[in-house]
């Protein structure tokens, strides 16, 4: 797993395009929901590493999503439902990035298929590494939307 | 489907549908990639299959082999390079016989020590930071079970 902070950026920096603050931030907490529900299985449930596999599938995103949204008030659960699964899959795309051996980095097709997939860029533990360039590509990013909110005022 | 309408039904059904999808690709996964350990006890059964084993500590080593430690006691991947014993190694491997694996591909960890609790700390630190950052464009409600926006 990638640190949550490279996650949180891969998330915040599209976010700047989303007006509603909220739902900005359900993005964001979106893409921390596949690493917590495997961790969470992992670590409090005691399961096996299988068995939190599908935490980071697309069908598996979808139902913590929806599970997420239901916390939400009804008036932002619908575009909040979307935004916790537009942050799921964001993470999913992250994981992507990391080099295992072909294993695959993560499981997106379960439970149809249980095929791995990896871009395979960098070593896993070599991720906190980027922390420094996810730090500049986040200040550039606020400063692009506060830029931009100037502008629409 | 995003009303409050029977609103426990479908927090009830969706951690239902959550518990199918993991105990079903676990199975799924179980089937297709069974644990190393079981080369333990039985390594014909398993020839041909190569095992991908991660993030582990390499135990002893020597001019061919190193040894990683399992729930069912030590294997020995055979390679003609091993890597130091204490380093974490990531790696492809069949089995060859008894507790015994012949390594395909494997990676070494450098660092592995501080990065792998740096990315923890970092990513606790992240977690609460934000929601930190970010509480003030919710309301907690819980009586109502339900996190309201502020406006």
């Amino acid at each position: 797993m990638p640190d949550l902070f490279t996650h949180l950026v891969a998330a915040r920096a599209p976010g700047i395009f989303v007006r509603d603050k909220r739902i900005q931030a359900l993005l964001v907490i979106g893409t921390f929901m596949p690493d917590i529900a495997y961790k969470g299985l992992f670590w409090v449930m005691q399961t096996r590493e299988t068995f939190g596999a599908a935490t980071h599938s697309f069908v598996g995103v979808l139902l913590i999503s929806y599970l997420c949204c239901l916390f939400v008030e009804e008036s932002i659960r619908k575009p909040g439902f979307i935004a916790f699964a537009a942050g799921g899959w964001i993470h999913i795309l992250v994981d992507f990035i990391k080099f295992n051996l072909g294993a695959g980095s993560c499981r997106p097709l379960l439970p149809f298929s249980p095929v791995g997939f990896e871009i395979g860029w960098i070593d896993p533990e070599n991720v906190v590494l980027l922390i420094p360039i996810d730090a500049a590509i986040l200040a550039v990013a606020v400063l692009l939307e506060r830029r931009f909110a100037r502008v629409q005022q | 489907m995003f009303s409050d309408r029977l609103w426990i039904l479908k927090a009830a059904a969706t951690l239902g549908l959550l518990a199918l999808l993991f105990t079903y690709s676990h199975r799924k996964l179980a089937d297709r990639f069974p644990p190393v350990e079981l080369v333990a006890l039985s390594p014909d059964s398993f020839r041909g299959h190569v095992f991908h084993l991660a993030g582990h500590r390499v135990v002893a080593a020597d001019a061919r082999s190193f040894q990683i430690g399992t729930s069912v006691g030590p294997f020995r991947l055979l390679t003609p390079t091993p890597p130091p014993v204490e380093s974490y190694v990531t790696l492809n491997a069949r089995p060859v016989g008894v507790r015994t694996l012949e390594v395909v591909d494997l990676i070494v960890h450098s660092g592995y020590g501080w990065k792998r609790p740096l990315n923890y700390g970092i990513s606790i630190l992240t977690v609460i930071g934000y929601l930190w950052l970010v509480r003030r464009r919710f309301r907690w409600q819980p009586q109502n079970g339900l996190i309201r926006g502020r406006y």
